[in-house]
């Protein structure tokens, strides 16, 4: 495809060309602000890398941006995006299944114990929590940190996955119990912080 | 039926996610959590969870909401610019491929070769005798070749464009 050339972009800048977007700008900052943080955590849990996960929430946004829909409350619209968030995702993984692109690691992507004295117990243990939930399936993890690291509701996980609100609970429970189960198969691992 | 879920979960996820988990907990929620095996695993699951969640932040290069909006703002000029320079381009490539297509057909039709064997077809299915019986004037049947090299230039022409235009407007 040729590329534009400036003459291009000038043209339609004369022509006062519009951008589409449904939201203004304020409302699009004050929403992004609100929802940045926490997507970016549920991007990095998913690819299992950083830099992916920078990538992935401009797209996450771009694609929110572009889309023209109206949203009956807070977390609809913040479930919308994490939808967009969780296909992008998923088409990742497709691409890198096919090897058209750079994969996204599955798992050990923060593996750099770099802590000494009392902090290196708290890294080991943190290394062995993100290699328990590196070995759960992608949707299982996405259960979990949605249900438990983002706090979201039963309705808001069946948006953001595509799942029917009732089974949110059963494959909870499912994910819940394995990842429990790998857990505590950790060597010295204490239930819950509870030692 | 197997139960998925617990009635206190809320209060044991709740004590986790405020941090009374497990020093400031109730007793009650602690007698409960060491009897029920769901609210166990919620409380092995979601400590885990949230230990790594609050071990993100260092990690976290997050743009500013300001730049985010300018870089979608740009983004979508270019888009829109790219959209509306389309049928310019889809204009220029079907150009060059009917140009390629008329060459085509003009040098095979001039060729020498392609008389001869023309010629060979003609008289094999009979079409000067087929045009004939249709009442076609006489030109036309000393000319046949022209309708012939058209017709090539017309294939050339059929197969070439999709393919052209596809590439052209591709986005990847």
């Amino acid at each position: 495809m040729r590329d534009l050339t400036f003459t291009d972009v000038e043209r339609l800048e004369a022509a006062e060309l519009d951008v589409p977007f449904e939201m203004d700008e304020v409302a699009f900052r004050a929403f992004y602000d609100r929802t940045a943080r926490s997507l970016w955590g549920y991007l990095a849990k998913m690819t299992g890398d950083p830099q992916a996960a920078d990538d992935l929430l401009q797209e996450s946004f771009y694609r929110f941006l572009r889309t023209r829909g109206h949203w009956e409350s807070e977390s609809h619209r913040r479930a919308y995006l994490f939808r967009i968030a969780t296909n992008l995702v998923r088409d990742g993984r497709r691409r890198a299944r096919r090897g058209h692109t750079v994969a996204l690691p599955e798992s050990d992507q923060s593996e750099i114990l770099t802590a000494a004295g009392d902090h290196a117990e708290a890294s080991v243990r943190r290394t062995d929590l993100r290699r328990a939930m590196d070995r759960l399936r992608p949707r299982e993890r996405a259960l979990l940190w949605l249900a438990y690291a983002q706090g979201h509701a039963h309705t808001e996980i069946a948006d953001t996955l595509g799942v029917k609100t009732g089974s949110v609970k059963l494959l909870l429970f499912r994910a819940r119990r394995k990842l429990a189960g790998i857990l505590r198969a950790v060597p010295g691992h204490s239930a819950g912080g509870q030692s | 039926m197997k139960t998925v879920d617990c009635c206190r979960e809320d209060d044991v996820l709740d004590a986790l996610t405020s941090g009374r988990w497990p020093d400031r907990a109730d007793d009650d929620i602690k007698g409960h959590v060491a009897t029920c095996a769901i609210c166990a695993d919620v409380v092995e699951v979601a400590s885990a969870v949230l230990e790594v969640r609050n071990d993100e932040p260092g990690e976290m290069r997050i743009p500013s909401s300001a730049v985010m909006w300018w870089r979608a703002q740009m983004r979508a000029r270019q888009e829109a610019a790219r959209e509306a320079a389309r049928p310019i381009t889809v204009a220029q490539v079907v150009a060059a491929v009917t140009l390629v297509a008329v060459t085509v057909g003009a040098l095979i039709a001039l060729s020498p070769w392609f008389a001869v064997v023309l010629g060979g077809w003609m008289a094999d299915v009979e079409i000067t005798a087929s045009l004939a019986a249709l009442g076609a004037p006489s030109g036309m049947l000393t000319q046949g070749w022209v309708l012939s090299a058209v017709a090539i230039g017309l294939g050339v022409w059929l197969v070439l464009a999709p393919v052209a235009i596809y590439l052209a407007v591709a986005d990847d």
